[in-house]
């Protein structure tokens, strides 16, 4: 298919003014890699991506290259990029387990592991949204964590490009990802009455 | 320490502590009292270890075989999944007779229409490919479930990869193997079908050695560019992927051959060329073409040398030579320096083989050329145009000498690092530019160059159409002024669509053309294009002063046909609008005035023409060098001693010309082969016995040069002449003949070059003892001398050759 001119250009602004430290303006950002993004996460959701562990990082890297390719945009801050399309990632599976539990689907039956370190999470399902709360808690004790995690789990980097991508060593990413598993592994499975 | 990074602290200490201690008692002593601290990391110690249970757990979900019908064949058992499709072992439901297929059930909720077509398509391609290495399509169509599905021929075998490795397949049987794969690939191009997802997983070897290909999945056809596919939903595999495909652009044969290369390279040294396979995000360097793959020796293993049934060092030493090489083209970033075809690099392959030698060539001279030009195009670019005012001035003028020297000198250490490492590669191996001119090595960095430019700077028309610009004025000066001029235009058009199209980048531009044109001999073309440059010029301004381009307005019109005094109006009023700059003022009296006393010469008016040619003469000698320019002085100071009959004086003036061009071989361009002819006709005058030969080493090179008529009718008076010298009279004759009727034909508002073609026939025919004739063409040549020489006629000498031709008879 033909590339999408209008899209194109608007991406261009976008990132212009991302570069020049509007905020708001990769927010907009999202809404432009909503769609790609979206189409892996509901492949994967529904188990036809090969491999069947989520890698959504391929196709970051394809918005990415139809960014980098416009002319005046050089994307220097590509760990930041990568950062935002994991969250982003999260928040699409998350507003798929909402939208499938608001509609009373009846589940397939087949589990889809979040991933096969995380398998003890149904990505279609209401662990996903109990996950969602609980990450919200983790990143209010230590940020650095849930972005390991996102850029783990919900993005498919390896840990090497997750140390890569956050500038730590990959020894400190190997400890975050065993610490913050087995905090979120000990919240989703005894949840206790308060949060902390 | 905040609470949390205590905690953390202490549950990684916990679980190093070596088997056996207990941590609860180790916990309690490094807490202190602290219970809350305690049982907080005692739980999350409990909960790790429940995790790793957990982890363990395999994620499940065998999917159930479907019930459905597909034709007359049911599934019998999942064989793998891929992206878009599932697969199974399937036979024939009804019975009939036995027989085992494989049964591709493609993921339709994926598509919609665009994938039924896709899968329509597919369908259509493998009915067409009959191959003992491609796996044959028995059947498809629609489910009784609604899924789109496909039959082919059930092949018992496992991926190459593992076939190899299992069987512990040595060098030349994995070779072997891959040549089963390349001449499967290689028919399925020559139908037009590219694979696109070549992979060990798509190859399979069967029970008897023989290669099937499967899954044309993602084929495309070649002869349909429209067919480009956008990865909505990624169907390829990054690891083989090619950088084009990467980038999602528009895919051919030669992503195969890329996607090839890494099968064989993981074949035969089980290392992936670029770094951790897993990695995802190099993906990204891939595409952008940062990544060179690494060496395949330096990634083998003994491990993978074992399983070749090889040592470690002899293994290492195979992939050093040609299989590297082969491997390494087949990996080009660029598709166009991959292999050509497939069956190229199945030929290379048998020849290596063989024994014989290969054609490819090692890639770290390119490698290293093309990241530098990479690196740097702006700044070779940049040099390029330094190289163009350089050139533009031997030819031309000159303007802005000062920098454009210092330009000339970086284009210099440019085209020497691009020399350096051809020259220094081709010690080991043959290069293939070995025995061509630098100018086309040059021309390598320079596609390189234009071929990034739209791509990259197509948001910015000005920047666009001044480097498409540069690059065309470049490759006209080194040699390829077709390539050069298309470049100019289409640089002008960018700007016209821009709106741009009046404006001052437009008479730089315009300049260019003209000169692109010129080295094609194309001087009508030349002129008109310095006309609108000089119309720009003198509303919009230009790069170039006025003058420079008035300069070369003249010189145009002077090459074009028009007529001598005309051009000579434009000369002086382009050295009445030189540039303002002193260093580059300096000179220009002297470069207008060559050119103005060139055209006193050929008018008849020796005195003036010389006087003109004596001043600009001590003005360049006065400079260190000389400069360069001086060579248009020395040919015009040739041509009034020719006139005046000092051949000798005529002969060493064009041999210092000579002499500068050979120092300085970049300028000047194509010019050197005029300035020899020349010497070759004031040798021939001169009695000299070296002539002909002269002129029968630069001949073809002058007549290839151009074909404009100016050029022509030059070429074929000083043939005529070295020709009557030596004594092959026929030959003279017909020279001088076609260039008296080229002249009149194509040049008639340029009479006075038409005296010495006259004089010369006159006094060939006069020795060939055709008198009558000889009379003739004398009296035509002398009437011709009369009105064109006007009041400088009585005491022309080639006047006075004339008469005593006429008078003898």
């Amino acid at each position: 298919m033909p590339p999408d001119v209008p899209v194109e250009r608007e991406i261009t602004r976008l990132l212009h003014r991302w570069k020049e430290g509007d905020r708001e303006a990769l927010a907009s950002l999202a809404s432009l890699a909503y769609e790609d993004l979206h189409a892996i996460a509901i492949g994967y959701l529904r188990r036809e991506v090969a491999g069947h562990t989520l890698q959504a990082t391929g196709l970051v890297n394809e918005l990415y290259l139809r960014l980098a390719q416009v002319r005046g945009v050089q994307l220097t801050n590509r760990r930041h990029f990568y950062t935002f399309a994991a969250q982003l990632m999260r928040m699409i599976l998350i507003d798929h387990a909402r939208q499938t539990r608001a509609l009373k689907r009846p589940g397939s039956g087949v589990r889809v592991p979040l991933h096969e370190e995380m398998a003890w999470i149904d990505a279609s399902s209401d662990e996903m949204l109990a996950l969602d709360v609980a990450l919200d808690q983790l990143e209010a004790l230590e940020e650095r964590k849930v972005r390991v995690i996102e850029l783990r789990f919900f993005l498919g980097c390896t840990n090497e490009e997750t140390a890569q991508l956050l500038d730590v060593s990959r020894a400190t990413i190997d400890r975050d990802l065993e610490f913050a598993k087995t905090w979120l592994y000990r919240r989703l499975s005894a949840p206790p009455p308060s949060a902390g | 320490m905040a609470r949390i990074d205590q905690v953390e602290a202490l549950f990684h200490e916990a679980r190093s502590l070596p088997n056996g201690e207990d941590r609860l008692v180790w916990l309690e002593a490094r807490c202190q009292g602290d219970a809350e601290l305690m049982e907080e990391v005692a739980s999350l110690l409990q909960a790790n270890a429940s995790l790793r249970n957990a982890a363990a757990v395999p994620p499940a979900a065998s999917i159930a075989v479907p019930t459905a019908k597909f034709g007359a064949y049911r599934a019998v058992e999942l064989l793998g999944r891929g992206g878009m499709s599932t697969v199974y072992r399937a036979e024939r439901a009804d019975g009939q007779f036995e027989q085992t297929v494989a049964l591709k059930i493609m993921a339709a909720h994926l598509g919609g229409p665009e994938f039924l077509r896709r899968f329509e398509i597919e369908r259509q391609l493998l009915a067409t490919l009959s191959h003992n290495n491609i796996t044959r399509l028995l059947d498809g169509g629609v489910s009784s479930a609604g899924d789109p599905y496909l039959i082919t021929e059930y092949v018992e075998g496992q991926s190459l990869d593992r076939y190899s490795d299992s069987r512990k397949l040595d060098v030349d049987a994995r070779l072997s193997l891959f040549l089963q794969v390349l001449e499967a690939v290689d028919y399925a191009h020559r139908n037009l079908i590219v694979h696109r997802d070549l992979k060990p997983g798509n190859i399979l070897v069967n029970t008897e050695g023989t290669v099937k290909l499967l899954d044309f999945g993602t084929a495309s056809l070649i002869a349909r560019p429209s067919d480009i596919t956008l990865t909505r939903v990624r169907m390829l595999t990054p690891r083989y992927a090619s950088p084009e495909q990467l980038k999602g652009e528009r895919l051919n044969i030669a992503t195969d051959i890329y996607s090839l290369g890494v099968v064989l390279y993981e074949l035969l040294c089980g290392g992936w060329p670029f770094g951790d396979p897993n990695s995802v995000l190099s993906e990204l360097n891939r595409a952008t073409g940062d990544v060179v793959p690494t060496p395949p020796a330096t990634v083998l293993t003994e491990e993978a040398a074992s399983s070749r049934s090889a040592s470690y060092q002899n293994l290492r030493g195979l992939l050093n030579g040609d299989l590297s090489t082969i491997l390494l083209k087949m990996l080009e970033n660029e598709p166009t320096r991959r292999y050509g075809s497939v069956r190229q690099v199945a030929d290379d392959i048998e020849r290596y083989r063989d024994g014989r030698p290969i054609l490819a060539r090692p890639q770290t001279a390119w490698y290293a050329t093309r990241k530098f030009v990479a690196r740097h195009w702006l700044a070779v670019s940049t040099a390029c145009a330094a190289v163009l005012a350089l050139t533009g001035l031997t030819i031309f003028s000159l303007h802005e000498a000062a920098q454009a020297r210092e330009q000339a000198a970086r284009a210099q250490r440019v085209s020497d690092f691009a020399k350096n490492t051809f020259l220094s590669a081709s010690s080991t191996w043959t290069s293939p530019l070995r025995g061509q001119s630098r100018a086309i090595q040059f021309n390598d960095i320079l596609d390189n160059a234009a071929e990034r430019v739209p791509r990259e700077l197509a948001n910015d028309p000005a920047a666009e159409a001044d480097l498409l610009g540069t690059l065309g004025s470049t490759y006209a000066i080194l040699g390829n002024p077709v390539k050069g001029e298309a470049l100019i235009r289409q640089a002008l058009e960018v700007l016209r669509r821009a709106g741009a199209g009046s404006s001052r980048k437009a008479a730089d531009l315009d300049a260019g053309l003209c000169n692109a044109c010129s080295f094609q001999g194309h001087y009508t073309e030349a002129l008109a294009a310095c006309r609108e440059a000089m119309a720009l010029a003198r509303v919009y301004g230009s790069d170039l002063s006025v003058g420079t381009i008035i300069n070369n307005t003249a010189f145009m019109a002077a090459k074009s046909g028009a007529p001598l005094e005309e051009a000579e109006k434009l000369f002086r009023e382009a050295a009445a609008n030189g540039p303002t700059q002193p260093e580059q003022a300096k000179l220009w009296p002297a470069i207008n005035n060559t050119r103005i006393g060139a055209l006193r010469l050929r008018q008849g008016d020796l005195t003036e023409g010389e006087r003109l040619l004596g001043e600009s003469e001590r003005i360049l000698r006065a400079e260190p060098g000389p400069p360069i320019e001086i060579l248009p002085t020395l040919d015009a100071l040739a041509l009034g001693a020719r006139i005046r009959g000092n051949y000798i004086e005529a002969m060493r003036r064009l041999q210092e010309a000579l002499d500068l061009l050979s120092q300085r071989p970049t300028a000047y361009m194509g010019s050197g082969g005029q300035l020899e002819i020349e010497l070759a006709a004031d040798e021939a005058l001169a009695g000299r016995p070296q002539a002909l030969s002269r002129l029968k080493k630069v001949s073809a090179q002058v007549r290839a040069d151009s074909t404009a008529p100016t050029d022509q009718v030059r070429f074929h008076l000083l043939s005529g002449i070295v020709e009557a010298n030596g004594g092959s009279h026929d030959s003279a004759e017909r020279h001088l003949r076609a260039a008296l009727e080229t002249s009149e034909k194509e040049l008639p508002r340029q009479p006075a070059d038409r005296v010495e073609i006259y004089l010369r026939l006159a006094k060939l025919l006069a020795v060939s003892h055709r008198e009558q004739e000889s009379y003739d063409v004398a009296r035509q040549g002398l009437r011709c001398a009369e009105s064109s020489y006007g009041k400088f006629f009585a005491q022309h000498p080639f006047v006075a050759q004339l008469r005593s031709i006429m008078h003898a008879h």
